[in-house]
């Protein structure tokens, strides 16, 4: 560090205050060193202007259309997360379907057998259920509903089925 | 409704909650915005980011802490990677035309000969550099906030605002001494 960086640091610290004998060797400095006398010069305009300039005005109407923006935006966000939803909730329905359908398909003529394996199937099935209400709370709901009606559905297809094979049995 | 009730509010997802709150820190967040950036459109654009940004993070605020350094650490983090962000992909400047286009009763102020002087010196510095003069001088931080608003330590906020103060007087100076000369 030069004499020269070592009085402009403290030209520049001025406004932080000075120790009184670095002011008078400052003071002695000054009257002898042009680059120093000239930074001296330079940073008082300086602050004189950071002093003038204040902070600019924001535009009048900024909250208002932060809140319109922000009305958009949580309607994206909405719109964002009912895409995967919808997509989460369809993936699982299929899955369940496909489940389920395995299950009837492979359950012995034994019924008790069968009811058994589509508990078991149930079971699972609920337990994702349980997992994607975690992420999406109201997926859970959704989504049992759906699997609900899956298993319904296939319930359905299955007696029907066993009675169409009955009668093909007789 | 006093500042936390807002914020109380708008964390359990009330935007209207939101608002009485950037209606008080706007201008700051503006100011910070455009000096940081140095046009009126990026600004205003920015500032409504970060106050988006701020609401989204409210969840994770801790309303006892005061709400202003973090805010601004908020702007400050904004304003560094938009910089960075231009760095990579410059702008197509803006052309008088639409220079005018853009400005505002606020753009007729800052044509002032010393607010623009200081604007185009500040722009000339660092970004790190600009961000800590602006938190000194027009948000009025001390250093110690001004290191936990960066995440620096004390002396390396000092030290670069020391290296900004000299760099921008000397800037300044050297403006209007090519303003004299013309």
């Amino acid at each position: 560090m030069s004499v020269h960086d070592h009085f402009a640091y403290w030209i520049v610290q001025a406004e932080e205050g000075i120790p009184a004998e670095v002011q008078a060797a400052l003071d002695e400095h000054l009257c002898t060193c042009a680059a120093c006398r000239q930074l001296a010069a330079d940073w008082a305009a300086l602050a004189e202007t950071l002093e003038q300039v204040t902070l600019p005005e924001p535009p009048p109407a900024l909250a208002a259309d932060w809140l319109r923006l922000a009305a958009q935006r949580n309607l994206r966000l909405q719109r964002r997360s009912l895409r995967v939803f919808v997509l989460i909730l369809s993936l699982g329905s299929v899955a369940s379907f496909l489940l389920l359908f395995w299950v009837w398909w492979q359950a012995p003529a034994w019924p008790i057998l069968g009811v058994a394996r589509m508990i078991l199937a149930l079971k699972g099935v609920l337990l994702w259920a349980h997992i994607v209400g975690k992420v999406l709370p109201v997926a859970g709901v959704v989504a049992l509903v759906a699997l609900g009606t899956a298993g319904l559905l296939t319930g359905l297809s299955w007696m029907t089925q066993r009675q169409v094979f009955a009668f093909y049995r007789r | 409704m006093d500042e936390t009730d807002c914020l109380r509010r708008a964390r359990r997802g009330d935007p209207a909650a939101f608002e009485p709150i950037v209606q008080e820190y706007g201008r700051e967040v503006f100011g910070l915005c455009l000096r940081m950036l140095g046009e009126r459109a990026a600004a205003e654009d920015a500032t409504q980011e970060i106050f988006w940004r701020a609401y989204r993070a409210l969840p994770r605020y801790d309303v006892r802490r005061p709400f202003r350094p973090w805010l601004l650490t908020i702007a400050s983090r904004y304003c560094l990677d938009e910089l960075r962000r231009r760095k990579r992909r410059p702008q197509v400047p803006l052309t008088p035309a639409m220079r005018d286009r853009a400005a505002l009763p606020e753009e007729a102020l800052m044509q002032r000969e010393q607010a623009a002087e200081l604007q185009q010196a500040l722009l000339k510095l660092r970004p790190k550099a600009r961000l800590v003069l602006i938190l000194r001088y027009w948000h009025g931080y001390s250093l110690e906030t001004i290191a936990a608003l960066s995440g620096e330590s004390r002396s390396a906020v000092k030290s670069r605002l020391f290296r900004a103060r000299r760099a921008l007087a000397a800037l300044l100076s050297h403006q209007r001494e090519g303003m004299e000369q013309t």
